[in-house]
């Protein structure tokens, strides 16, 4: 719970995104192996990959349609799209609450 | 395989194994023959409950300090013919005392406070009890409990996990490891400390997690403590930014990913860390529900008394805790400090009293009105008692007192306890216990037997040991106060 709510975790997961954005333009799975590879100092196999592709896909409508949120999220941060940061953060966020981030398998 | 999977000791150690033995490879290849769907519950506990269950739920009222039974349930009226003379040597029999009172004079201090006799058989109970002493009918009070421990911190931790040794599960943890869950909404055993208490703060010791830990069971066993300001559970709310449809999508996939590693490598911490993932979304929104009062009538907020409006208060806790029964809650342990009455006791005594009389009584009532007290065991008892012999200044009026193991009071009710009577008795002098003395273990064993359990069946293995609550030291059902 820790984890997933408290803000200073949250503002880690945003600044990883906001890193990661930066790089350029990338495909989904570059940036979710890029954000899985910081986190947990190895790639996701395909299947994982494959459900985290899904989860930034379903983030970014998500935070698409709602522009509340995502100010709440990522503030003035992330222009000209700050939907996609936001789904970044969230997704960072779901690496950082894995197992295999906590017990560092 | 599949065995082994199920066996919490094997599965437990596993990953552990695997780490130090460097068999990562090994590991990863193993795990592909393991089944997916590795033993949620254990074996051990599996074979709960052992007899006819008649308690479902314990309340745990815990008087962190040790209240003194001498000015409280054990009452001494000759103790007032011996006022200031010294304890006499048959009665102390050079046994242990405190670092405080060591090689000091022992003279006798009586205590100042009323008591009249209440209820169908006439027990007599303190004055400063007004509203436990209408519910005298429903309480077994015990004045032969007695510890091992003479300082709180070993006495806490052997009252709440059976060992003086800290690292032990704690009651509720094997209580929900024995016999599962009733509502998957909320955890099976919740802890709820009082905010603030009226006897003083001096002599306040703190409470720490690992009196409602898990000890070597799974960790989601452990006690959830609710806070008594903000979110009840600490970062219980999905911060700005995150909804519930967002947060249910992200967990999805967490918990997706979390299973697929699960599968892989059989560890039980995992499928903990997916349930508390889960149970921590399900308790956004059952955990405000369960805290918010303003829906209890007035009547029932009057019964609890006028403290039951301040958030944290034991009033409140003790609403909450019945709040929590009627939701399926297995085991609720409330905390309430500030009995460390070393000196100026009656000056701190009538507070504290104050904080837990009206709202243990009304928790027996408002139960009992609902059908809940028959299948609902509450204990209240603190880690040890207090010597009949004063602790600094002495007066009729003023007096302290030190810890005491030999003999302390508490009382059981509901849970298919015998009502209205008392059991055990001490000396002249609330000293030593004289007949039908009740250890720890045989309070633990007589619980868990009410729950069910043999205590002697309910184990888990560790460390080369089948440890279980009440330990390898003889324990025993106390018969004589079960209806």
């Amino acid at each position: 719970m820790l984890l997933f709510n408290e803000v200073e975790y949250l503002k880690a997961a945003r600044h990883l995104a906001a890193g990661v954005l930066a790089k350029g333009d990338r495909s989904d799975a570059e940036l979710v192996d890029a954000i899985y590879e910081t986190i947990t100092s190895q790639l996701p196999n395909s299947t994982e990959r494959g459900s985290f592709i899904k989860l930034a896909g379903d983030l970014k409508g998500l935070y698409g349609k709602s522009p509340v949120l995502t100010r709440e999220l990522v503030g003035e941060e992330g222009s000209p799209n700050p939907a996609e940061l936001a789904a970044w953060t969230m997704l960072a966020s779901a690496v950082y609450n894995l197992d295999v981030t906590k017990n560092r398998q | 395989m599949n065995e082994f999977l199920h066996d919490p000791n094997w599965s437990q150690a596993r990953r552990q194994f695997l780490k130090t033995s460097g068999m990562g490879i090994a590991a990863s290849a193993l795990g592909a023959l393991l089944p997916q769907n590795a033993g949620a519950r254990s074996q051990a506990a599996l074979s709960a409950p052992h007899g006819r269950p008649r308690a479902k739920r314990v309340i745990f009222m815990f008087m962190a300090g040790a209240p003194s039974q001498l000015d409280l349930f054990d009452y001494k009226p000759d103790l007032h013919k011996r006022f200031r003379e010294p304890l006499p040597p048959s009665i102390s029999m050079g046994q242990r005392v405190t670092a405080m009172t060591k090689g000091k004079a022992q003279l006798v201090a009586p205590s100042m406070f009323g008591f009249h006799q209440t209820g169908s058989n006439g027990i007599w109970m303190s004055d400063l009890l007004p509203h436990m002493s209408k519910v005298a009918d429903d309480l077994c009070i015990v004045k032969s409990l007695n510890t091992n421990a003479i300082n709180h911190d070993p006495a806490k931790t052997f009252i709440c996990t059976g060992s003086e040794i800290p690292g032990r599960a704690s009651m509720g943890a094997w209580l929900s490891y024995g016999l599962g869950t009733m509502n998957r909404d909320l955890p099976d055993f919740i802890v709820l400390n009082s905010a603030y208490w009226t006897g003083g703060t001096r002599n306040t010791q703190g409470l720490y997690s690992r009196l409602w830990g898990s000890g070597p069971l799974p960790s989601k066993h452990q006690g959830v403590k609710f806070q008594t300001s903000g979110d009840p559970v600490l970062f219980l709310s999905n911060p700005k930014g995150v909804d519930s449809v967002i947060r249910r999508r992200m967990l999805d996939t967490v918990s997706q990913v979390n299973r697929g590693h699960h599968a892989a490598i059989g560890d039980p911490e995992i499928e903990t860390t997916i349930a508390q993932q889960e149970m921590a979304f399900r308790m956004q929104s059952s955990v405000p529900e369960l805290t918010d009062v303003d829906g209890e009538p007035e009547d029932i907020l009057e019964l609890y008394g006028p403290e039951v409006k301040k958030s944290g208060s034991f009033a409140r806790n003790c609403l909450l805790a019945r709040r929590m029964i009627e939701r399926g809650v297995r085991f609720i342990q409330v905390f309430h400090r500030g009995w460390d009455h070393h000196t100026i006791l009656p000056k701190q005594l009538p507070g504290q009293a104050f904080d837990i009389d009206q709202p243990c009584a009304a928790l027996i009532r408002d139960l009992k009105q609902r059908g809940l007290l028959d299948d609902t065991m509450i204990v209240f008892a603190g880690e040890f008692g207090r010597t009949a012999f004063c602790q600094g200044v002495l007066e009729r009026d003023n007096y302290g007192r030190d810890h005491h193991p030999r003999c302390f009071s508490g009382w059981l009710a509901g849970g298919g306890i015998k009502g209205g009577i008392t059991y055990g008795e001490t000396d002249d002098f609330s000293y030593n216990v004289v007949q039908n003395p009740v250890t720890i273990r045989d309070l633990h064993a007589t619980m868990l037997h009410q729950l069910g359990i043999d205590h002697e069946r309910l184990t888990f293995p560790y460390q080369g040991l089948d440890h279980r609550l009440t330990g390898v030291e003889p324990a025993r059902v106390i018969h004589d106060i079960i209806a």
